[in-house]
């Protein structure tokens, strides 16, 4: 076994979980051989020892200051069970809320004003021109000004001129 | 000549009962309504879980007032404890639990780094008159330096090995019962007490050579 062996398996060996006869032999062979293995052992143990002898000591006033705590708890836990004063007091709030809420809508009720119904007015009757919609790619201001008020960028079309049908009927 | 018998008290009478009942008995007998068992139960683990507390966060005034909060959440939900299970272990894990939420809370307020100045400081200063004075001044001087050091040592270790540590070397708890305690499983009990055991023997063997 070596050392290293010995202390990955240290801490099973102390607490006697190595069951098998042979391996506690090996540890126990390790051990007494081992001088480093020795000092370590005895060091863990002479650690652990001081430890336990030395433990926190209690005084009076903890106990005393313990034994008024659980007094005050005995106290409450024996007082009859009341709904807990914080949520009964918030359900209070909250009634006497709704309670004044209530009053103060019954107490002045907004007057409802029905406005009168008019009298029914005739319409314009929609008139719809029958016909083939006028489409033109002329500008249309210049149908409301006389001449080009926009000399630059834009293009002056003459509207296109229709002969007249009775006129091209006599041509021919 | 008249011999006149000292009869205990039946309040005396029924604290020696208490004493011979195991924990569970006792739970049994508070729960049932008798004042002396709580008591009864204080007694048992008081000391217990005061070093237990103290060891882990390193800081005896405050491991007070945490033992104070075990035994007063005990008392309260007492009732609601699973008598099938081990009372020690329960006790143990919420004692545990106010540990880690100190050291917790402490991580996230640098302020309470003042306790390790006031606990060193405390060292230097600690009175002499209440030592034993049939010791030799050596053996004092030995055994004390001894303490401290080993206190030391545990302080040094990272907390979660710590208390796995302390529960089975100063507490004698068992792997299972630890597992349960810090809600680790076994395997990671293991490992983490191989790990202390360790590095408390590295770091202990300078001194105590």
């Amino acid at each position: 076994m070596t050392c290293r062996e010995f202390v990955a398996r240290y801490s099973e060996y102390r607490d006697g979980l190595i069951t098998a006869p042979r391996e506690a032999r090996r540890f126990a062979r390790h051990l007494a051989s081992c001088t480093a293995c020795q000092r370590y052992d005895a060091a863990l143990r002479r650690g652990i020892g001081s430890l336990q002898a030395s433990g926190p000591d209690l005084d009076t006033a903890f106990r005393m200051r313990l034994e008024r705590r659980l007094a005050s708890e005995r106290a409450k836990a024996a007082r009859p069970s009341l709904p807990a004063r914080p949520a009964f007091a918030a359900a209070l709030l909250v009634a006497i809320a709704i309670g004044l809420v209530a009053w103060e809508t019954a107490q002045h009720r907004p007057k409802v004003v029905i406005a009168p119904t008019l009298p029914p007015v005739p319409f314009p009757k929609p008139v719809a021109q029958a016909g083939v919609p006028f489409v033109s790619f002329q500008d249309p201001r210049t149908s409301v000004v006389s001449g080009n008020p926009y000399p630059y960028g834009t293009v002056y079309v003459e509207p296109a001129f229709v002969e007249p049908a009775s006129a091209s009927s006599t041509s021919r | 000549m008249t011999m006149t018998a000292i009869n205990p008290s039946p309040r005396a009478l029924e604290r020696e009962a208490l004493h011979e009942l195991d924990d569970a008995h006792v739970v049994q007998r508070h729960l049932a309504g008798d004042s002396q068992a709580f008591s009864m139960l204080v007694d048992r683990y008081q000391g217990r879980l005061l070093s237990f507390v103290n060891r882990t966060i390193g800081d005896r005034e405050r491991a007070e007032d945490l033992v104070q909060e075990v035994f007063i959440r005990v008392f309260r939900h007492l009732h609601r404890f699973d008598q099938t299970k081990k009372f020690s272990t329960w006790i143990y894990t919420i004692a545990s639990n106010l540990a880690k939420n100190e050291l917790r809370n402490r991580s996230r307020n640098p302020l309470v780094f003042f306790q390790t100045i006031k606990r060193n400081w405390e060292a230097d200063h600690r009175p002499l008159q209440f030592e034993d004075t049939t010791a030799r001044p050596d053996d004092l001087y030995r055994k004390r330096f001894l303490k401290d050091a080993v206190e030391q040592c545990v302080s040094q270790l990272p907390e979660h090995h710590r208390v796995v540590f302390v529960l089975r070397e100063l507490e004698g708890k068992s792997y299972e019962e630890i597992a349960e305690i810090t809600g680790c499983n076994l395997g990671t009990v293991k490992s983490r007490l191989n790990r202390a055991r360790n590095s408390f023997a590295q770091l202990i063997e300078p001194l105590v050579e």
